[in-house]
C-alpha cells in the first residue's frame, strides 16, 4: 500500500510539473492572421479609456463595415505606457499586433531600434496623402532618420480654462488676462484682492506646465547640437520664479498635488467648478468634464512679449515591422481611414483632441460644430504655433530632473534658480553619459 | 539503505531544489549577466558593457539620494517597529483575558494589502480634511501638508510602515514570551526581582533569537518598500521618498533602462546580504539560544 502511495504521489507531482511547464510555453497569437473568411485580420492596440475607447470601437466598426478585405480587432490597453511596454514584449516574442498607438517619445525610441515599419512607400502610393495638410508640429516628430514611422492620429496640448462669470465680475477682459503670464498673475491678484475667488489661476501640478511657460519665455531644453542642457538659463529661472512667487509669496495661485492617479487633476477642476479659483491650465481633452455654460477656454499666454510656445504632442499610429505584408496593408488601410478629415472631425468632436489635419476645418459638420462650440478650436489654434514635444535622449533622466525641480518650486518654495541649477547638473550628467557612447 | 530508497530520497530532496533552481537561482544568474549588458527589451543583439552600468549607478546623485532615503527609512521603521512590537507583546503577555482579540486586532494591518492601507492613510494625511490635521488643528498645532512636503512625506510613509509592522513583530514576540518557562517567572516573583531586572535577565535573553529573526526580516522588508511609496507619493515630492527599490522601478519601467535597473537590483541584493551577514556575525554576542 505504501509503495502504491509513493508511486501515486510521484506521478501526481510529475503531472503537476509537466502541466506547469507546458503552461509556460509560447502561445502563438493567431488573431492577427487571415481568417477563414479571407479577410486579413489585425489586432489594434491603444491605451484609451471610457468615452475615447467607445468612440474608437465605433470607428473601427465603421472601418470594418466599409470594406471586405480587412478586419481590425480593438485591443484596448490601460494607457499609452502599458501599450508601449506590452508592445516591446510582443515585438521581442514575435507576436506583435498589426497596429498600435504610440506617444512621440515611444515612437522615437522604437524607431531608433528599427522595429517599426517605415511608412514612406505606403504614403507615396496613397493618392489622398498630403503631408502639408498635417499640422507641422505633429509631422516633425513622425519622422526618424527621415522616414515616416507613424502617422499622427490625434493631438493634445494644454490650454487655459476659466470661469466667464467670475472674470466678468472682476471686470477683467479675457483678452487682457490671457495676453501674457504677467497679466494673468496681475488678474489673479485683483481677483484675490476683490474677493472674487480665493485664488486666481491654477497651473496643473508637475513639470509640464512649467516647461510650457519656460518655452513661452524663449527657453529651450537642449541646445541646437543636443549636447548641452539649457534648463538653467534666465528664460527658465525667470518664468519659474514668477510662478513660485505667485504661489508661495503672493498666494494668488495654488497647486493641487498627490492623491491617487488623477486625483490632483480633478481637484483642480473642482476648484474652478466650485468657484474657489477662476481658472486653470489643463488638457485639451478636459472638455468632457467641464460645463461650458459657465466656463470658456483660451490659448496659453506668452511670457512678456514672447509668443506662447507651449508643447503640443500627437499620438501616432504605427506598424511593427515584424508582421507580414498583408497585415501591414490592413494596418495602413486603417491609418488611411482614421486620418480622413471626416473621421478626424467625428473623433475630435466627441473626444476633444486636436484633429491632425488642417483640412478637418473644411469639413462642413465640423465647421458648424466649431461655430457652436468655439472653445473646441482653441487647442487647434494653439497647436499652430506650439513647440514639438520633447524627446528625452537620456530615456527620461532630464524629465525626471525637471520633475524634481518642479516639485521643489511648486510645493516647497525652493527658489527657481536653486532648483533648476540642481536639475541642470543632473540632466547634463545624464546627457554627457549618452553622448559619450 | 536499498538502491530504490536512495533514488526516492534523491527525488524528494530534488523536488524542492528544482523550483528553487528555476525560480531563484537561474533568474539571479540571468540578472547578474543582464546587469553587464545594454539590453533594451527588444534588440536581440545584446552587447556587454562590462561594469559600466555599475559605475554609472554608483556615480549618480540619484542613487546616492535613494540610498540615503533607504537607510533613513530602514532605521526609522525597523527599530521603532521592533520596540513597539515587543512592548505590545509584553502587554498582551501580562493580561489574562482577551489575548486572542488583541492579537487579532493588532495583526490585522499586517494581513491587509499594503495598497489598501496606503490609500486609507493617504486620506488620513490629507492636509485639509484628513483626520490627523483635523486633530492638530483642534490642538492649535501646525498642520503640515504631509505628503506634499519633502520634510514630512517620508515620515508619513514611516508611520504607515510602522503601524503595519507592529502586529507582525508582536505575534513573534508573543510566541517567544510564551515559551519562557513559567518556573522562571514564578521564581522572579518569589524573589521579588524588579521589573527592569526581569526584563534584562529574563525577557531580553529569551526573546533574542526572535529579535535577530525580526531584525533580519524587517530590514529585508524595509529594503523592499515599494507599494506604500507608489500609492502615497510616487517617490516625491522632490524625490524625498525615492528609495532604492522605487528607483529600480523607475529605471526599469519608466526609463526602460534594464541594464542599469538590473545593476541596481544586484547591488540591492548585495547590500541585503551584507547586512544580514553582519547581523549573523554580531549575533553571537547577544543572541542566547536555549
Amino acid at each position: 500500500m505504501k509503495k502504491v502511495m509513493n508511486v501515486l504521489s510521484v506521478m501526481s507531482i510529475l503531472l503537476g510539473i509537466s502541466l506547469v511547464l507546458t503552461g509556460c510555453g509560447n502561445t502563438k497569437n493567431t488573431d492577427s492572421k487571415e481568417s477563414g473568411s479571407e479577410k486579413t485580420q489585425i489586432e489594434y492596440w491603444y491605451g484609451l479609456g471610457s468615452e475615447a475607447d467607445k468612440k474608437m470601437k465605433e470607428i473601427i466598426q465603421e472601418f470594418n463595415d466599409s470594406q471586405d478585405k480587412y478586419e481590425v480587432k480593438a485591443v484596448p490597453q490601460a494607457d499609452y505606457a502599458e501599450t508601449y511596454q506590452k508592445l516591446q514584449a510582443a515585438i521581442a516574442s514575435k507576436t506583435a499586433p498589426g497596429l498600435a498607438i504610440l506617444g512621440n517619445s515611444y515612437l522615437a525610441d522604437l524607431g531608433s531600434k528599427n522595429v517599426l515599419e517605415p511608412l514612406d512607400s505606403y504614403l507615396k502610393e496613397d493618392k489622398e496623402y498630403n503631408e502639408s495638410d498635417f499640422l507641422k508640429v505633429f509631422m516633425e516628430q513622425a519622422k526618424v532618420n527621415d522616414s515616416v514611422l507613424g502617422v499622427p492620429a490625434y493631438g493634445t496640448t494644454q490650454v487655459m480654462y476659466y470661469r466667464k462669470d467670475l472674470l466678468e465680475k472682476a471686470g477683467i477682459s479675457p483678452t487682457e488676462a490671457f495676453s501674457s503670464w504677467e497679466n494673468l498673475i496681475a488678474a489673479s491678484k485683483k481677483i484675490k484682492e476683490e474677493n472674487i475667488a480665493e485664488i486666481g489661476f491654477e497651473p496643473m501640478w508637475g513639470q509640464d506646465n512649467l516647461i510650457d511657460i519656460s518655452l513661452s519665455n524663449g527657453g529651450t531644453i537642449l541646445d541646437k547640437d543636443q549636447k548641452k542642457v539649457t534648463i538653467s538659463t534666465s528664460a527658465w529661472i525667470d518664468s519659474w520664479e514668477m510662478i513660485r512667487k505667485a504661489i508661495h509669496e503672493d498666494k494668488v495661485m495654488s497647486i493641487n498635488s498627490g492623491g491617487q492617479g488623477w486625483e490632483y487633476w480633478y481637484k483642480t477642476i473642482d476648484d474652478v467648478t466650485n468657484g474657489k479659483s477662476v481658472g486653470y491650465l489643463g488638457s485639451s481633452g478636459d472638455k468632457g468634464n467641464l460645463d461650458f455654460s459657465i466656463i470658456d477656454s483660451a490659448e496659453q499666454p506668452g511670457v512678456g512679449s514672447n509668443q506662447a510656445k507651449p508643447i503640443a504632442s500627437a499620438l501616432y499610429l504605427a506598424i511593427p515591422s515584424s508582421i507580414d505584408k498583408k497585415e501591414k496593408e490592413a494596418a495602413y488601410a486603417f491609418i488611411h481611414y482614421f486620418t480622413q478629415s471626416k473621421v478626424q472631425a467625428d473623433w475630435s468632436e466627441t473626444i476633444g483632441y486636436i484633429p491632425v489635419k488642417e483640412s478637418t476645418l473644411d469639413n462642413e459638420d465640423y465647421a458648424k460644430f466649431l461655430e457652436e462650440k468655439p472653445y473646441y478650436a482653441v487647442p487647434f489654434k494653439q497647436a499652430q504655433h506650439a513647440s514639438p514635444a520633447f524627446i528625452d535622449p537620456t530615456g527620461g533622466k532630464i524629465v525626471d530632473a525637471l520633475k524634481i525641480a518642479a516639485d521643489q518650486v511648486e510645493l516647497e518654495n525652493v527658489p527657481a534658480k536653486q532648483a533648476l541649477s540642481e536639475a541642470q547638473k543632473k540632466a547634463q550628467e545624464a546627457l554627457d553619459q549618452i553622448n559619450k557612447k | 539503505m536499498r538502491k530504490n530508497n536512495y533514488l526516492l530520497a534523491f527525488f524528494y530532496v530534488g523536488l524542492p531544489i528544482l523550483p528553487l533552481l528555476i525560480f531563484w537561482f537561474i533568474p539571479l544568474v540571468v540578472s547578474v549577466w543582464l546587469s553587464t549588458t545594454d539590453w533594451d527589451y527588444i534588440n536581440p543583439v545584446i552587447q556587454s558593457v562590462g561594469v559600466e552600468n555599475y559605475t554609472t549607478i554608483l556615480g549618480s546623485s540619484e542613487f546616492r539620494a535613494a540610498f540615503g532615503n533607504t537607510i533613513f527609512f530602514t532605521l526609522w521603521t525597523v527599530i521603532p517597529t521592533l520596540i513597539l512590537g515587543f512592548f505590545t507583546a509584553l502587554l498582551i503577555h501580562s493580561i489574562s483575558k482577551g489575548k486572542t482579540l488583541f492579537k487579532t486586532l493588532l495583526f490585522s494591518p499586517w494581513v491587509t494589502p499594503t495598497v489598501a492601507i496606503s490609500i486609507v492613510w493617504s486620506w488620513i494625511f490629507e492636509p485639509k480634511v484628513g483626520v490627523i490635521n483635523q486633530i492638530l488643528g483642534f490642538l492649535h498645532l501646525p498642520q503640515p501638508s504631509w505628503l506634499q512636503s519633502s520634510n514630512f512625506a517620508m515620515w508619513a510613509i514611516i508611520i504607515v510602515t510602522i503601524w503595519k509592522g507592529i502586529g507582525w513583530c508582536m505575534i513573534f514576540y508573543c510566541d517567544a514570551l510564551q515559551k519562557i518557562p513559567s518556573e522562571i517567572e514564578e521564581v522572579c516573583e518569589i524573589e521579588g526581582v524588579s521589573y527592569w531586572k526581569k526584563m534584562k535577565r529574563v525577557y531580553f535573553p529569551y526573546v533574542s533569537p526572535t529579535t535577530l529573526f525580526l531584525i533580519v526580516t524587517s530590514i529585508i522588508s524595509s529594503l523592499q518598500a515599494y507599494d506604500q511609496i507608489q500609492v502615497m507619493t510616487q517617490g516625491g515630492p522632490s524625490g524625498s521618498t525615492r528609495t532604492l527599490l522605487y528607483y529600480y522601478y523607475q529605471l526599469a519601467f519608466e526609463q526602460f533602462n534594464m541594464g542599469q535597473a538590473t545593476a541596481l537590483a544586484v547591488l540591492l541584493i548585495f547590500i541585503t546580504a551584507l547586512i544580514s551577514l553582519a547581523q549573523f556575525l554580531l549575533s553571537k554576542y547577544w543572541v542566547h539560544y536555549n
